[in-house]
């Protein structure tokens, strides 16, 4: 039976209904124009990111908020989807600079691009404090920097018991967020091994969820380990099953960061021109994760599968 | 055993920088220590195995206690999360900095001015408009807000190491108190801790103790006082430094052979 969506206003649940779906219809589904996305910090949710770029011309614009990315956020800025960025941090991590990103803020490539910055701390405090319903959350990170002169959503005010300052973050409401994890059952119960990350406050800071997965399980698997459940279904909208869906990056207990690749890809993206011919190639060029994965060759996904593996296997008892 | 002494020009300025590093955090050898992406990894790996084999190592992607089997290539790497006795979620992963547990953190950066604070967001220009944007801090604010000791990790240009950043990303020792944006001591705004040493390529920075501004403490081996003071964009007081311990042969081969093989950080 297919799950039929139903709008629904913010904090209610979704049925415990079939939601595996495809990620071209998942991302028809919920990413409209100018939708607030989130995305997280751990595995990164490439194929659903190469499908917003696919249907770029139907989605026009997003504004995206991230803490720390390596890479994705900076493939939706190349193709132009992106208008406002509020992060932590955004960059290459080991592949190095970030050229697509710096084209878009500097040069205004291929559109000017809005930052707003924030720590690490101040930026997941963001999703936390949506996650208990609050509109706001105090920290003493940010104090002293200049991310306060520039960021006027960020307000330092006297704490009301020690006078104390503290720099009040706003929540943050993602209308979409997209995630890749290890894992779900049918109904979208999602379980994360390793690097979690922040999937569970962001799943439950957005309104809708969107959740790529290495594995489909039965709920019979998941409740053999509740405890690896970040999300559990009532939060989620879709299940896409993308095996290596985090390609090029790493997926804890599945497969390595592919560093040659990464490293290609930023050789590429060092131009526009670059970028385009890449995502050409790699993105519009196939029309779903299975043809980009067989376009960088299974042999090499699983080669990466086993590099992974040479250290430690799930279930594996030592 | 003898240990053979490398002579500068067997090394790479970024070789020593990381070295020099690895011994400085023998200070910290069962100490608690949140380490930032980059270089910091690297020399936290040398450390691990050498000169600092209890340090407690923290990331901010949750990993605490971690002990890497191979040099991890970000602070994403499951390399991190295999073998850690513990792996948190996010803001979680900072929670133990912001309750003080952190004794250390360690960072590298863009530019660095006379009082330690960094700059990881932009250089020249201005904020909308910056000629050169960088990555943004990720979890430097935090570790420089909260960490009870900072360490810094940068190489040595003249144009890094200047009189004020462009822009004050991680607090160092007079930072801004807003919403007036007055420069005071870091004390003053409730922040513990701060910068204790700045380590670069030519050599290792400390901070006076009552104005707080940065002097060099220790050259490298085929440095001068003076190289350092031409390669600084403020007039650093160069007059207590003295010579570091040569680097050894075999720390540079267990960069080579061990740590870094592919030489995927670029240090020589």
């Amino acid at each position: 039976m297919k799950f039929e969506p139903i709008p629904i206003e913010k904090g209610r649940s979704k049925p415990p209904a079939y939601k595996i779906m495809t990620a071209q219809e998942a991302i028809a589904q919920y990413v409209h124009e100018d939708c607030y996305l989130g995305m997280t910090v751990s595995a990164a949710p490439a194929s659903l990111i190469w499908e917003m770029v696919r249907q770029r011309d139907r989605i026009k614009s997003l504004d995206l908020v991230i803490t720390s990315q390596i890479g994705m956020s900076s493939v939706l800025i190349g193709s132009g989807l992106v208008r406002k960025i509020e992060m932590g941090y955004n960059w290459g991590g080991i592949e190095g600079e970030d050229k697509v990103f710096r084209r878009a803020v500097e040069k205004g490539i291929p559109r000017p691009l809005e930052v707003e910055d924030y720590s690490n701390y101040g930026a997941a405090m963001r999703w936390l404090a949506a996650s208990m319903n609050l509109d706001s959350i105090g920290t003493k990170s940010q104090l002293g920097s200049d991310i306060i002169k520039y960021n006027p959503r960020i307000k330092v005010v006297d704490d009301p018991y020690t006078g104390r300052p503290v720099a009040m973050v706003p929540a943050s409401r993602p209308d979409v967020a997209i995630i890749h994890a290890s894992r779900a059952d049918e109904i979208g119960n999602v379980q994360c091994l390793g690097l979690y990350g922040n999937t569970d406050t962001l799943a439950r800071a957005a309104q809708h969820v969107i959740v790529s997965v290495e594995e489909i399980i039965t709920s019979a698997e998941i409740r053999r380990m509740p405890n690896l459940t970040t999300i559990p279904y009532y939060y989620v909208d879709a299940i896409v099953h993308s095996p290596f869906g985090a390609h090029w990056r790493e997926s804890t207990y599945y497969y390595h960061h592919d560093l040659p690749y990464g490293l290609d890809v930023y050789r590429q993206f060092a131009t526009q021109e670059g970028y385009d011919a890449w995502a050409d190639k790699y993105v519009h060029g196939t029309k779903d994760w299975d043809e980009y994965c067989k376009l960088v060759g299974y042999d090499r996904l699983y080669r990466l599968r086993l590099s992974e593996n040479k250290y430690q296997q799930f279930g594996e008892v030592r | 055993m003898t240990r053979e002494i490398a002579k500068p020009g067997e090394y790479s300025p970024v070789e020593a920088m990381v070295v020099y590093a690895a011994r400085f955090l023998a200070n910290f050898d069962g100490k608690k220590g949140l380490i930032g992406t980059g270089l910091p990894l690297v020399a936290t790996q040398l450390a691990k195995m050498t000169y600092s084999p209890n340090m407690i190592i923290f990331v901010e992607t949750g990993q605490a206690d971690a002990q890497p089997q191979e040099l991890p290539i970000s602070i994403m790497d499951s390399r991190l999360t295999y073998g850690s006795s513990w792996q948190m979620g996010d803001p979680e992963g900072l929670f133990p900095l912001s309750r003080n547990e952190i004794d250390f953190g360690f960072i590298g950066g863009a530019q660095i001015d006379k009082y330690g604070n960094v700059n990881s967001t932009f250089i020249g220009g201005d904020y909308n408009k910056p000629s050169k944007r960088l990555a943004g801090t990720a979890g430097a604010v935090d570790i420089g807000v909260f960490a009870k000791d900072t360490v810094i990790l940068m190489a040595h240009q003249k144009r890094r190491i200047v009189e004020f950043v462009d822009y004050l990303t991680t607090p160092g020792w007079m930072v801004k108190k807003w919403p007036e944006g007055t420069l005071v001591r870091r004390e003053e705004l409730g922040l513990q801790g701060g910068p204790s040493s700045f380590i670069s390529s030519m050599g290792i920075c400390k901070f006076n103790d009552d104005d707080k501004i940065m002097y060099l403490d220790k050259y490298f081996p085929g440095i001068k006082p003076e190289d350092v003071k031409a390669n600084t964009g403020f007039d650093i007081d160069v007059s207590r430094a003295t010579e570091a311990d040569p680097i050894y042969t075999d720390e540079i081969k267990l960069l080579r052979e061990e740590i870094d093989p592919l030489n995927i950080y670029k240090m020589r």
